[in-house]
């Protein structure tokens, strides 16, 4: 967690949002309660911000309020799943995901006729790590495996992705957004990721 | 679940103690006690309940005395006796006429105060209309708040787009039982885009178009937009953002 932190009021100043859009937003879980940090100032009380995440998020509210209603929003950005089902075909025709990490799922055995939500999630993140160069096809199958046998128990829950390397051996986590984690030092975190921008994004491509 | 319809009554008049469990219409008219959940269609209390468990009803009307250890959830709820709810209330319609103590969160749509509410977690909703007496503990989170002051009410924070706090001139049975002191509310932070106060006292508020009115007390006002400030109110210091 970095401990970058933006102040209530330095937000509303910068984003030219007024205390009524947040407070709504907050109300109709556009932005999450965990956000709100309470912390003491010369002023008293103030809230503050994780500025990287409040700041993006504020960014794609306000440039997708037009197309989408707050409830819809709303359903964008829960961290919940949605009642999907496509085939690999569907996956593939929608640009959602390419064949490589079809391939890789068939290899690992755990191919299906239809995919629910959980699964595409799975196939969107690996996709978006194999082509981005960040993993590679072995630490994919990995990948697989931690996200099928895991990923249900944070349903509603914020969880990230963390990928580490020791002397060129990778593992990967699913650990609760925000949790601390430390390593010896022959450990060395290739990746952390926040699994809710995936699926924001993923519910943005099939929405 | 089964159709709710298809469910049996449950009717206590007397006194009776049951285990809880589904049902279609559920009315107290009696003493009840229940052991466990209940789910049911509406339920009704004109005598005594008390309730160790969740109420999830579709509408809940309670104008006798009832007890509830657990949450309430319901899309309708109206107390017009005395409730006291050790847990979470969630209800789309809330209607106080009673007095109503909730020891968790409460998260609705409409809340209507004509009585007396006591809540001590943080408060949700769309609106809030209060012509009694509120006391909330934690944040007051609302679209929209009026409240019109009848004796002392508070609440930790508030933030919203409308709010809107005046003394209401006390008539008939307010004045006649003198209870609660003098109409007056207190908070520690008050942050909306169109304020309005009257016999308030904070230590800070921010908006955009704030009025303080005669009887406050309020430390510092940030405003960004328009401050108007009544002869008969004190400001500590006031300051365009």
């Amino acid at each position: 967690m970095t401990d970058d932190l933006i102040s209530k009021k330095e937000l509303l100043d910068l984003t030219g949002i007024s205390y009524g859009q947040l407070y709504r937003w907050k109300r109709k879980n556009l932005i999450p309660e965990e956000w709100f940090i309470r912390k003491s100032s010369y002023t008293g009380q103030e809230t503050f911000f994780p500025k990287q995440q409040i700041l993006l998020r504020i960014d794609k509210i306000l440039n997708m309020k037009d197309g989408l209603s707050l409830d819809e929003l709303a359903d964008v950005f829960s961290p919940t799943l949605g009642e999907v089902e496509m085939s690999a075909q569907e996956l593939l025709e929608r640009n959602i995901v390419s064949n490589i990490s079809l391939e890789l799922l068939k290899e690992a055995g755990r191919e299906r006729p239809l995919y629910a939500l959980e699964q595409i999630m799975m196939l969107y993140v690996l996709d978006k790590l194999l082509m981005s160069g960040d993993i590679t096809r072995q630490e994919g199958t990995l990948l697989i495996d931690v996200m099928s046998e895991h990923y249900y128990r944070f349903t509603g829950k914020p969880s990230e992705l963390v990928l580490i390397r020791k002397m060129g051996v990778p593992s990967f986590m699913l650990v609760t957004a925000g949790t601390e984690l430390y390593f010896d030092n022959g450990v060395k975190v290739v990746l952390r990721q926040s699994m809710g921008t995936f699926m924001e994004e993923l519910k943005l491509k099939l929405g | 679940m089964e159709e709710r319809n298809l469910r049996n009554d449950l009717n206590v008049a007397g006194m009776s103690q049951t285990a809880g469990g589904n049902f279609h219409r559920v009315s107290i008219d009696g003493m009840a006690k229940v052991n466990g959940n209940l789910d049911c269609t509406s339920m009704n209390v004109n005598g005594t309940l008390k309730m160790h468990g969740a109420l999830s009803s579709e509408s809940a009307t309670i104008n006798g005395m009832c007890t509830l250890n657990g949450p309430l959830i319901s899309s309708r709820v109206r107390v017009d006796g005395l409730t006291t709810i050790n847990g979470d209330l969630r209800s789309p319609e809330l209607e106080v006429n009673g007095k109503c103590t909730v020891r968790g969160r409460v998260d609705g749509e409409r809340i209507d105060i004509g009585g007396v509410i006591d809540i001590e977690g943080d408060v949700q909703c769309e609106s809030l209309n209060v012509q009694g007496n509120i006391k909330i503990s934690g944040f007051l989170n609302a679209g929209t708040v009026e409240i019109r002051l009848h004796t002392s009410s508070s609440a930790r924070e508030i933030g919203g787009e409308r709010i809107d706090i005046r003394r209401k001139e006390q008539t008939g049975f307010w004045k006649s039982i003198g209870l609660g002191g003098t109409p007056s509310f207190k908070s520690s932070l008050i942050e909306g885009d169109e304020i309005v106060l009257e016999d308030t006292e904070a230590d800070i508020v921010r908006g955009s178009k704030v009025h303080i009115g005669r009887g406050c007390n309020i430390r510092l006002v940030e405003y960004s937009g328009e401050l108007e400030v009544d002869p008969d109110a004190k400001v500590g210091s006031s300051q365009r953002i």
